[in-house]
């Protein structure tokens, strides 16, 4: 019950929020009288202190946008993505800053199975997979409880028949929910910040040129080396740069 | 008369159409030039026929042939000369030059005579009217004039060229025999009536019937001077009796009754033009070609209209000038519209040497987002050749009010790759204003504490709640469990009642409570009847279950002091009485730990 109660305090801590509400309204009132870079600073602020919601990044993308800092507005649209990946305003507006971005990285074919297993296990957010794998544990594990309690009667033979649904609803969605953690911890990914970056083919200044890249391209990042970063494209070329003309999402 | 010349693969070849040719008439001469190489040869070099000739143009046309494999050119140009000199001439070699190399033909000769001298035909007489071209001199009662309304303009201005007959004699019919080919122009005629409208005109106190027969603007393409080739008409010319008609003119012709058609071919001079090109100092960047002097008007066919929803926007230029040649002009137009290729209406007038009319461009427009949306002047960049200046006209800006449709605009389709999408300039959506909880960065439900507390929670429920489960079972299928889970309880009970019977002086009743203490706990133990017990039985049983043989003593002979005293005449002590509940308190507590 303790840990329950700390865990609410988490959440809403009053005196936080009131701060940080404070600054997102400064924010907004900046962007909506065109005063892009102080909204920017505001919104900033924000995540400085450790706070986060996925209007902020939104917010903050679109104040980068029209700032023309193509790179940082899809790292923040992206950002508000991962928090809220259903929300449509958030797509619009990366769809429609990474048709400004230089480059045209081809994705290769996928069969219609593997997009179709993609869309479903991304069909909701990694925070309800969480919370409905969380309740639907508890659910089971009640209904368990309630047949261990009782060996006749009518809770009895009402969790004979809920245990198999249960099961079965909680292994979906621990499956959806196991994916996207798994997705997350091992498949990391971030934008190309500078305006244009070489890509060479070893974490070296010296090392061969393999390609370049431009401002607002989405990389897979993989294993670091010094001050490089190993980045993997959507069409399987692989290079290194430099880690600070990255942002990670 | 073909006189070949022949070297290499080039032969030259000269002809006269006619051998014998009328002062005043015209001949032609024809220089074919054939072989392989023969279209890459220059123009031939004529000898000089100044004395007996006059030029008049020339037309040139080709021929390939491939016969076997083998391909053969031959070009040739028609010279068309007015015989000037009576005699007989010879023409000398045609020379034409290739790679260095001289080729030429054969000379040619002709014979200029007097006009009326040349007898073609025997003459017709009586009733005829087969037409000869013997007959008197005509030259000055019958010729063609070309006019042309200026003779030096710009690049694109029109030159109207207007052909005329001048005749004094009655002409019964003509046809054009020959039309030049306007080369470097683009040409357009203008409409003239099936019989030509004759009017009179006095030259030199000679009266001529004149007649339009064609009128042609002409629009230079390219810049330099052009000569216009002659027009060659071939007409009927009927010469009649001066007495059955008074004519205005004396005839040369002797019969009194009858008349006669003679056929005379007539042809136009040259005309030069000088084609100046268009200035480059103040050409307007947008400047495609347009001559002369136009304006433009834009309409809308409606002012409001749905998204995806067609609307025509009608562009008309007006004027005179090179209409035919004005291209569709450039829409600049907000991205969100979908234009198609115009349709183009054109109508053309041509009156008093002016070509005008107006030119139409219908453009559908099909908006995808809704507005106001204004509609930028549309320009026209001319150069009017009588100022000798560019000038621009534009329409005046339209606003187009677009509301929703009922079809749902998609900018960004989904299956579509970057270089599909047409980026339709439109704006990001706006911010996100409502007011909002704010988290932790990084803090997500799945590793908060809650989180693991509902995952972990209900396994430590389901396995306390199955701990519970089973050991009411066993209480309840297992007598003997029961039993000795009572044991320690039973024996208790009973070792306090004895323990009350202390005061109350009454031994024997302490005895047999202790016993039964003692009894019931070795019973519920073993799970066996306490009632038959016997002292051996018990210590036997107890042996069994490997308890230690001192414990067995212990414990026997607490029972034994019971049934002793418990028979034995007169009261115990109570100074016994406790020592004993003592004995038999330890006896049992060691048991217990054993078994």
């Amino acid at each position: 019950m303790k840990r329950i109660l700390t865990f609410l305090i988490l959440f809403i801590r009053p005196a936080f929020a009131d701060e940080a509400s404070t600054l997102f309204k400064q924010g907004s009132s900046f962007y909506e009288a065109g005063q892009y870079a102080e909204a920017v600073a505001a919104y900033e602020q924000i995540l400085a202190k450790g706070l986060e919601n996925w209007q902020v990044y939104y917010n903050l993308g679109n104040a980068y946008f029209k700032q023309r800092q193509l790179g940082r507005a899809v790292l923040n649209y992206e950002k508000a993505r991962a928090l809220n990946p259903d929300n449509e305003d958030i797509r619009f507006n990366l769809d429609l800053a990474n048709l400004s971005v230089i480059d045209r990285i081809p994705v290769p074919p996928r069969s219609p199975v593997v997009v179709w297993l993609d869309a479903a296990v991304h069909a909701i957010s990694l925070q309800l997979a969480a919370i409905l794998t969380a309740a639907l544990w508890v659910v089971l594990f009640s209904i368990l409880i309630v047949r261990a309690l009782s060996s006749r009667g009518v809770m009895e033979r009402l969790g004979r028949r809920l245990l198999w649904p249960s099961l079965a609803a909680w292994a979906l969605v621990a499956i959806v929910f196991g994916w996207q953690l798994y997705e997350k911890s091992n498949y990391r990914h971030g934008i190309v910040l500078a305006p244009r970056v070489v890509v060479t083919s070893a974490p070296a200044e010296d090392a061969t040129e393999v390609f370049t890249l431009h401002e607002g391209v989405r990389v897979q990042l993989e294993t670091v080396s010094g001050n490089y970063q190993r980045i993997r494209l959507a069409d399987g070329k692989v290079g290194w740069m430099p880690h600070e003309a990255l942002g990670q999402i | 008369m073909p006189m070949m010349a022949t070297a290499a693969d080039i032969t030259v070849k000269a002809t006269v159409d006619q051998q014998r040719v009328a002062l005043q008439e015209q001949f032609t001469l024809s220089v074919e030039i054939s072989g392989s190489d023969a279209n890459r040869v220059g123009d031939p070099k004529l000898p000089s026929m100044e004395s007996f000739a006059a030029y008049a143009g020339v037309s040139t046309s080709q021929s390939i042939q491939i016969i076997n494999g083998r391909m053969s050119v031959s070009r040739t140009y028609n010279y068309a000369f007015i015989a000037t000199m009576v005699g007989k001439h010879e023409i000398g070699p045609v020379t034409v030059e290739y790679k260095g190399e001289k080729f030429s033909s054969q000379p040619v000769t002709i014979e200029i005579v007097q006009q009326g001298t040349q007898p073609s035909q025997p003459q017709q007489r009586g009733q005829t009217t087969t037409p000869t071209t013997e007959g008197a001199d005509l030259s000055g009662a019958l010729f063609i004039k070309a006019q042309v309304d200026r003779r030096r303009v710009f690049q694109n201005e029109p030159v109207v060229v207007s052909y005329k007959i001048y005749t004094s004699v009655t002409v019964s019919s003509y046809g054009i025999s020959q039309l030049p080919n306007f080369a470097g122009f683009w040409a357009e005629d203008f409409p003239l009536p099936q019989q030509p409208r004759t009017t009179q005109e006095v030259i030199d106190g000679q009266r001529f019937l004149v007649a339009e027969i064609k009128k042609v603007a002409l629009f230079p393409q390219s810049v330099g001077k052009k000569i216009l080739e002659p027009l060659k008409i071939e007409c009927d010319v009927q010469v009649q009796n001066r007495r059955r008609r008074n004519d205005i003119f004396d005839s040369f012709f002797d019969d009194p009754f009858m008349s006669r058609t003679v056929r005379r071919a007539v042809a136009s001079s040259p005309v030069e033009i000088e084609v100046e090109s268009l200035p480059d100092v103040g050409k307007p960047a947008d400047f495609s070609g347009a001559v002369g002097n136009y304006e433009i008007s834009a309409t809308l066919d409606k002012s409001s209209v749905k998204t995806n929803e067609a609307v025509t926007l009608k562009v008309v230029i007006r004027g005179a000038g090179n209409l035919r040649m004005l291209s569709a002009p450039k829409l600049d137009l907000p991205p969100d519209f979908e234009t198609y290729d115009p349709k183009i209406d054109q109508s053309i007038k041509y009156d008093n040497n002016r070509v005008s009319g107006s030119k139409a461009f219908e453009y559908v427009l099909v908006p995808r987002s809704p507005g106001d949306i204004e509609i930028k002047p549309v320009r026209l960049s001319f150069f009017e050749p009588r100022s000798g200046t560019y000038k621009t006209v534009s329409t005046s800006p339209l606003t187009l009010s677009v509301a929703k449709g009922s079809e749902e605009f998609v900018a960004v389709g989904g299956g579509l790759s970057k270089e599909d999408v047409r980026l339709i300039g439109q704006d990001i959506r706006f911010i996100a204003t409502a007011p909002l909880p704010f988290h932790r960065i990084g803090e997500a439900f799945h590793n908060s504490p809650i989180f693991y507390a509902m995952v972990i929670s209900p396994v430590f429920a389901l396995g306390l709640t199955l701990l519970y489960r089973r050991h009411q079972e066993k209480l309840s299928a297992n007598v003997a469990y029961a039993r000795q889970r009572q044991a320690g309880r039973v024996a208790g009970k009973h070792l306090r009642t004895a323990r009350a019977l202390i005061g109350k002086q009454d031994s024997k009743a302490f005895y047999a409570e202790a016993q039964r203490a003692l009894m019931s706990f070795i019973g519920n133990k073993l799970n066996i009847a306490e009632a038959g017990l016997v002292m051996d039985e018990l210590a036997a049983k107890l042996e069994e279950r490997n308890v230690p043989k001192d414990v067995i003593v212990d414990y026997v002979q607490c029972l034994q002091t019971c049934d002793l005293k418990r028979f034995a005449p007169g009261e115990a002590t109570t100074q016994e009485m406790h020592e004993f509940i003592e004995q038999a308190g330890r006896a049992l507590e060691k048991m217990e730990r054993v078994l």
